[in-house]
């Protein structure tokens, strides 16, 4: 992000915790985030499952309270009262992971892109702005579109349909969850091309929550990788994708296929467990440094094991001081 | 050389259906040998399953299968149902894609293990099969609830190889897992087919996982195979415009050709009931001319091994 420019998003210190189930210790989902977003950027949150990386956009949204911390958008905090969230809403929308999951099978495109005006009441030209929406989405013509239904669809038809739905209140923030992970591979670049557009064409800004690494390599300006509730790298897509500097992020990048110049780091063990959050670095018990014994001929032992290491310079991490 | 493992000529499948007949795999021929891996790639409605569940005759009644699928020596259309079930566990072996969906959530692991061992009358045991696949002997006892994803992907392929198969067919084992836990597994298969010599069939729409566990490729496309050949070459240098939009598909990361460029085919999967005529690819090719819409086109030779089905190749 250039210095400067107000972010649109800003997350500040930010916790979630959920009570343990059955009386055991309460779930530190996200635990201590620090991140900003500028207008008009593709930021790509990336980690496992269970990192956090969902309970971070939806606490975004406002669907999910803080415990700790603040979210500012535009400058401003996020709303707590039901009016002042609904007013949000409008300008942070969502796209759901799966299409087929998440629309109405019997409603009709129409009226599928125009829930949303309706449940904000913007009764004002319905039909103008959902073939609006519809054709910046690339259904077009409109009109062939606004009578179907979501099994004459194919998958990539539904998921544009998704994001329509979305667009047609033109919110400032998209934050879309996996937008590609259920759709075939040939239609998966069609819709990346499309959120990409959106971002250059109409100053969109998009915070894409993924597992996959190809897809920010693709779309993403930059690049935050989450470990048990943390950040614990940001940066440039370039500096993050082609020179990782946190252990974690370079073992994630060894096991993508067909990349070259990093030798394949499988990671053991458990995926981690947020409701026993490691003492010292969370990512201690698996990382590669601390294993092999280079954290020992670093000097870093202690710290690796007894503090909790701050982003720093984008990086948190002992060894990359 | 020795005769192939798996050998499938011209085999055709064809669902009943409401709307009539769906062809869903309409003459593909393919072989695998011992030991070998055969990644087959394609979209969904491609027919990859489709050919997978005719050739352990899975394919539900009704549906009409002819060709010649011999394995092991042994012409499967013409076995006998006893003959077929011991086949279907001790020569050849399915894991499934979606292993949260296909174990029993209300029996241990162990028991379902066991189950297939029992039913096949193998003398393996639950606690040697959990070994090899990485489960630790204390989990053997475990519900599928109590596994994350990548171990009950891992049970799977302990049920799968109960019976010492020779052939594993994976489809789509890796799907819904993480990157990580991705990577484990199928190093795990890689493992497994050394360490036993196993012949594989691995299924997926994703090119880039095939490079590291696949010896030779086959690209399926609106029920015929579009292109055959060796991997590593093949994912190098596709010849065929759907291989290519496949392998573009999913980015090598550092190539800044697809730095905020992805690639995708525009238009969508054919209807296996309206499969457009010539090349059926050719609403959807970047290259296709007048000719591909109404030239039917056939697998050519274009080196050793090597075979793709475009009139532009």
């Amino acid at each position: 992000m250039s210095e400067g420019v107000t972010p649109l998003l800003e997350v500040d210190g930010a916790g979630v915790t959920y009570h343990g189930r059955h009386g055991g210790p309460p779930v530190r989902a996200v635990d201590g985030v620090d991140l900003t977003v500028a207008p008009g950027e593709v930021l790509a949150l990336v980690g496992e499952s269970g990192c956090g990386k969902t309970t971070l956009a939806r606490a975004v949204l406002g669907l999910q309270p803080l415990s700790d911390g603040s979210i500012r958008f535009d400058g401003l905090p996020l709303p707590r009262s039901k009016a002042g969230l609904r007013s949000y809403r409008r300008k942070a929308q969502l796209v759901f992971q799966d299409p087929t999951g998440s629309i109405n099978p019997r409603q009709s495109i129409y009226e599928i892109v125009a829930e949303g005006l309706r449940i904000h009441r913007e009764r004002a030209d319905e039909g103008g702005r959902v073939a609006a929406a519809l054709t910046q989405c690339g259904l077009r013509p409109p009109e062939q579109f606004v009578h179907r239904f979501p099994h004459e669809l194919s998958g990539g038809q539904r998921q544009r349909v998704v994001i329509a739905g979305a667009m047609v209140l033109q919110p400032r923030l998209l934050v879309a969850d996996e937008p590609v992970s259920s759709l075939d591979a040939s239609v998966r670049g069609e819709i990346l091309q499309l959120l990409l557009g959106l971002s250059r064409d109409n100053g969109m800004t998009v915070l894409v929550v993924t597992h996959d690494l190809g897809l920010a390599w693709n779309i993403a300006d930059r690049v935050a990788v989450m470990y048990l509730g943390r950040i614990v790298e940001v940066g440039t897509t370039e500096q993050i994708l082609s020179m990782p500097r946190h252990p974690y992020t370079r073992a994630l990048l060894s096991v993508v296929p067909e990349q070259q110049h990093l030798k394949q780091q499988i990671l053991t063990g458990e995926a981690p467990d947020p409701a026993h959050i490691p003492v010292g670095c969370r990512f201690h018990p698996r990382c590669p440094v601390y294993q092999s014994g280079d954290a020992e001929r670093l000097g870093i032992l202690e710290a690796c094991t007894g503090t909790d290491p701050v982003l720093l310079s984008g990086v948190a991490c002992h060894a990359a001081r | 050389m020795s005769d192939p493992l798996l050998d499938v000529r011209d085999l055709h499948v064809t669902y009943r259906s409401s709307r009539g007949p769906v062809p869903a795999v309409r003459g593909v021929s393919l072989h695998v040998d011992r030991g070998e891996t055969l990644g087959l790639a394609g979209e969904s409605g491609s027919g990859k399953s489709s050919l997978i569940l005719a050739l352990l005759r899975l394919a539900p009644p009704g549906t009409k299968v002819t060709g010649s699928i011999v394995l092991a020596g042994e012409d499967v259309m013409t076995m006998r149902p006893g003959r077929l079930r011991a086949v279907r566990w001790g020569e050849a072996a399915v894991v499934f894609q979606g292993a949260q969906h296909v174990l029993n959530p209300v029996q241990r692991i162990s028991r379902q293990i066991q189950e297939a061992i029992d039913t096949h009358r193998s003398s393996n045991k639950v606690v040697d099969l959990l070994a090899q696949v990485g489960i630790p002997r204390w989990r053997a006892h475990a519900y599928p609830h109590e596994l994350s994803g990548g171990q009950k992907q891992r049970v799977m392929i302990a049920m799968a190889l109960a019976c010492d198969p020779e052939l594993l067919i994976a489809d789509e084992p890796t799907t819904a897992l993480d990157v990580m836990v991705q990577a484990q597994v199928l190093q795990l298969l890689a493992d497994l087919q050394r360490d036993r010599g196993l012949a594989m069939i691995f299924i997926t729409h994703d090119l880039s996982v095939l490079s590291t566990v696949a010896d030779r490729l086959a690209v399926m496309y609106a029920g015929r195979l579009v292109e055959t050949g060796p991997a590593r070459e093949m994912l190098r240098g596709a010849k065929h415009p759907y291989t290519k939009a496949l392998a573009a598909a999913f980015p090598t990361i550092g190539d800044h050709a697809s730095r905020l460029a992805p690639s995708g085919l525009s238009g969508d999967p054919p209807d296996p009931i309206a499969v457009p005529s010539g090349c059926p690819f050719h609403p959807r090719c970047p290259i296709a001319t007048d000719e591909c819409a109404v030239t039917p086109v056939e697998l050519a030779s274009v080196a050793s091994g090597w075979e793709v089905a475009c009139l532009k190749v």
